[in-house]
């Protein structure tokens, strides 16, 4: 007969809360979507070092994103385990496969294929979105602690102006990011001004060096392919964006600039024909007039 | 030693850095030894002495390497899922990118040439800032080395070539990835992108 002692254990350890879950309920929920829990979160304290003597100090705790793929009671659960499981792995394996061709992207930090949590490395930055101007989304959940934390995006967009970051270098990195994740064969799936961001760069060893870089995330609806029209639509898909939220620069004149997706176009451009194979680029450009055609077609019939 | 509290595991990791250790050979005949003792006082207590993941430091790239390779045996226990006998035997095996056990104690596991010893213990949370129990294991690890340890920083980057670069290239399957062909060779940029990207195969051990 088993003790009770034992008994109880065994309660407390059924009703325990895997892990993961765990650490989550401790984080900061930065973002509520329809698919995820986004939170900002750490895996691994500052530690305790013995002999606390010792000369270097210790490392700080370092932030994680976590993206939490809740289960949906709208979906039969055998399907919903199915999906989580697919998404979490497709994103993870997306990220891997771009670090690994120097995409920018977050490092792949943590995997936890059964509760649908995947954790990446925290960018310090803003999303391109915020970056430009365009507001928020709608669903991002304010600061919990800091009521000056959350820069207006004036602000951000000053103070990247005043560090020399203008739009069209922004968008040109942009551009050539893509062409870079194309060249990987991954197709990103839902490229949208949320879904990459910016980061300042450390001191810059020469005046050569670039001053920001940007940064591609969500790769839960990426697909590997290497064809001109996956690559045309995930492209269309940013135009569309882009129209529908930050169309063109203004000149200090006032007057309309040149509009920013054809700044994004010239960096993805210039990216694939140094980078790519030839009339690869060419091949990729006439799809996404195919495909304007197609889109503009759509529109028309309604 | 380093000593993280992750009260979500509701355990406390233990990390030590041992470089040069001269009794590799020695350690690794204790270890193979233990597995056959008794189930008596003696056979238990010197297998409770050597109650730590012995992983070769050369084929660690960084702190984060190993944490990683530790949360995911972490994460593999909460969920019924241990490959191997023990959580500290799953750590080898989360550093490993295939599925073979021995072969994982092959490249990961101390050796017997290991010049750079890393030593893993897990043990239950007592509390977040707990020196005393610390102290305790930390004496038991250099019982065993017979040595001070070392910096944590000094993984990826340990002295006279001993971090093993080829190898983890090698057994990850990085040689022909553009993030390290295209980076000067020892540069701070290469040691960081092979890192970046040793975490990540550790993390996707279980999505692979
Ligand atoms: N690695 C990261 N570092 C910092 N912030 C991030 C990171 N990943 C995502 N975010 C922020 O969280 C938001 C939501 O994340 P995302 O992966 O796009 O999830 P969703 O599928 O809900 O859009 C992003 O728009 C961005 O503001
Ligand atoms: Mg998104």
């Amino acid at each position: 007969m088993p003790s009770l002692s034992k008994d109880v254990k065994a309660q407390v350890e059924a009703t325990r809360l895997p892990p993961i879950l765990s650490l989550i309920e401790q984080s900061q929920l930065i973002k509520q979507g329809a698919e995820a829990k986004v939170y900002k979160s750490t895996l691994f304290p500052s530690p305790l070092c013995t002999p606390s003597s010792s000369s270097s100090p210790p490392p700080p705790a370092l932030p994680v994103l976590l993206k939490h793929r809740f289960p949906k009671t709208y979906r039969h659960s055998t399907l919903d385990a199915l999906l989580t499981r697919q998404r979490v792995t497709g994103e993870s394996r997306a990220l891997v496969r771009c670090l690994k061709a120097g995409v920018k992207v977050p490092g792949l930090r943590c995997v936890d294929v059964k509760q649908g949590v995947l954790g990446m490395e925290w960018i310090e930055g803003w999303s391109v979105r915020e970056v430009l101007g365009g507001g928020q989304e709608g669903d991002e959940l304010p600061d919990e602690d800091g009521e000056e934390e959350e820069e207006e995006p004036d602000d951000v967009q000053e103070m990247l102006k005043g560090l020399g970051v203008d739009h069209d270098s922004l968008l040109q990195a942009v551009g050539a990011e893509i062409a870079k994740m194309h060249l990987a064969e991954v197709i990103h799936g839902d490229l949208t001004t949320s879904n990459m961001m910016v980061r300042l760069l450390p001191t810059r060893a020469s005046p050569n060096d670039p001053l920001f870089e940007v940064v591609l995330i969500d790769f839960g609806l990426s697909s590997v392919s290497f064809l001109p029209e996956d690559r045309a639509v995930d492209l269309y898909v940013l135009e569309r964006a882009f129209a529908s939220t930050h169309p063109v620069s203004l000149l200090p004149s006032g007057e309309e600039g040149v509009p920013h997706f054809e700044q994004v176009l010239l960096g993805y451009k210039r990216a694939v024909e140094e980078k790519g194979k030839k009339g690869e680029c060419s091949r990729i450009e006439k799809r996404l007039e195919e495909v304007r055609m197609r889109g503009r077609k759509r529109s028309m019939v309604g | 030693m380093e000593s993280f509290a992750l009260p979500h595991h509701g355990v406390t990791v233990h990390l030590g850095l041992f470089s040069p250790i001269s009794n590799a050979s020695a350690l690794r005949t204790r270890l193979v030894a233990a597995s056959t003792l008794p189930a008596d006082d003696e056979g238990e207590a010197e297998r409770a002495k050597l109650d730590f993941a012995f992983v070769d430091a050369a084929m660690l790239t960084s702190r984060l390497h190993l944490l990683t390779a530790v949360q995911q045996a972490l994460l593999a226990q909460a969920d019924d899922a241990l490959k191997t006998k023990t959580v500290h035997s799953e750590v080898l095996f989360q550093l490993e990118p295939g599925t073979n056990i021995t072969e994982s104690l092959k490249h990961f596991g101390l050796g017997p040439t290991t010049k750079s010893l890393a030593l893993v213990h897990i043990a239950p949370l007592t509390s977040v800032d707990d020196s005393s129990s610390a102290e305790a294991i930390l004496s038991r690890m250099k019982d065993l080395v017979q040595l001070e340890p070392s910096s944590l920083d000094l993984l990826g980057q340990l002295p006279d070539g001993g971090t093993n670069e080829k190898s983890l290239r090698k057994y990850y399957k990085l040689n022909t990835d553009i993030v390290l062909t295209s980076q000067p060779a020892g540069s701070p940029q290469a040691r960081q992108a092979l890192d970046q990207l040793c975490i990540g195969a550790v993390a996707l051990k279980v999505a692979a």
